[in-house]
């Protein structure tokens, strides 16, 4: 009983199993340390695309050798320093872009922009401000909140930590 | 060397090493007392005594200086408090406005001056609403200074994550 026990956790060649399992370890530490940014959402802001409570992933190294797109849900660190605390949010203004809201509407260098992934009708209404060279606007998706409790306004590449893979 | 000795002198290492710990806490290990003091005071739970509140809200008061200036914008709409007092009477009017809170400070950063008289601390706060089952994030810079009365918060300023 005890050598099929033993049989059924270390294989038939013990060492070997024990190399493929510091190997699962090594794989999981550098996947876990370098590319995937686990995340555990707590907020609405994000609604109905994702909710309270919900895990979700993002990719370092996404923008490593590309540039965000409009469109990308990204995690955003809340300052330079911050490593716990991170705001999702999608990515709707381009640098030098000029991003603000009208009755509801986003508009980008004045011009409505219509978002498909967006199912909450909104009415805000935001002066437009200036993307700068190095940044992006960001806004969550759940725009039927008070514009006042919706953290959204331009953040840096450097504070961008990923795109949201799901 | 029989089990009891060997129990009684790990017993007293235990002891001698809080002691020793309780003691010489440093500037940071203090200033991080207090902001611990800070996330448990101002949080509350729904149903909480006003006898409750009011003892939290006086020991609240005493972690900031008397003259202590606070200016807060984001998601709570611009605040200014000045003074003790004000802080006292701002936790408990925050009571009326949510069943429930919980604050919890993340990624605290202390940088003590040479003088050890002032240290800057940047921390990320987090404020969970219970019935509007909300979550608020915002990055706060508290300014302590040493005093004798220990490290008491005199600066609280907000500090926007994206602009």
């Amino acid at each position: 009983m005890a050598v099929t026990i033993k049989r059924l956790i270390f294989g038939k060649n013990p060492r070997r199993t024990l190399i493929r399992a510091g190997l699962v370890v090594v794989f999981s530490i550098i996947i876990f340390r370098f590319v995937l940014v686990t995340m555990h959402l707590s907020g609405i802001s994000m609604e109905p695309t994702f909710f309270d409570g919900q895990m979700s992933f993002a990719n370092r190294l996404a923008y490593v050798y590309k540039d965000p797109e409009r469109g990308d849900v990204v995690a955003v660190r809340i300052r330079n320093s911050g490593r716990s605390i991170f705001l999702l949010k999608r990515i709707v203004g381009l640098p030098g872009e000029s991003i603000g809201f009208k009755d509801g509407k986003l508009t980008v260098d004045g011009v409505s922009l219509e978002e498909d992934y967006l199912s909450y009708s909104s009415d805000w209404n935001r002066s437009p401000v200036l993307c700068g060279d190095n940044e992006y606007f960001v806004v969550g998706d759940n725009r039927s909140m008070e514009i006042e409790r919706h953290a959204l306004g331009r953040t840096t590449l450097s504070r961008i930590v990923g795109k949201v893979i799901f | 060397m029989n089990i009891k000795t060997i129990t009684t002198a790990v017993l007293c290492l235990t002891i001698t090493g809080f002691l020793l710990r309780g003691c010489f806490t440093g500037p940071e290990g203090q200033i991080r007392k207090q902001l611990s003091e800070v996330e448990e005071l101002v949080s509350y739970e729904a149903g909480e005594s006003e006898l409750g509140a009011l003892g939290k809200a006086k020991r609240l008061g005493e972690i900031f200086t008397e003259d202590v200036a606070i200016e807060l914008t984001g998601f709570t709409g611009a605040k200014k408090l000045g003074g003790r007092e004000q802080v006292q009477q701002a936790a408990m009017a925050a009571r009326s406005e949510a069943s429930s809170l919980q604050v919890s400070l993340y990624d605290v950063e202390i940088q003590v001056a040479e003088d050890k008289m002032s240290a800057t601390v940047e921390a990320t706060g987090q404020a969970k609403l219970g019935q509007e089952n909300s979550t608020m994030v915002q990055d706060f810079v508290f300014t302590f200074e040493n005093t004798s009365e220990g490290w008491l918060i005199a600066k609280v300023m907000t500090v926007e994550a994206l602009r």
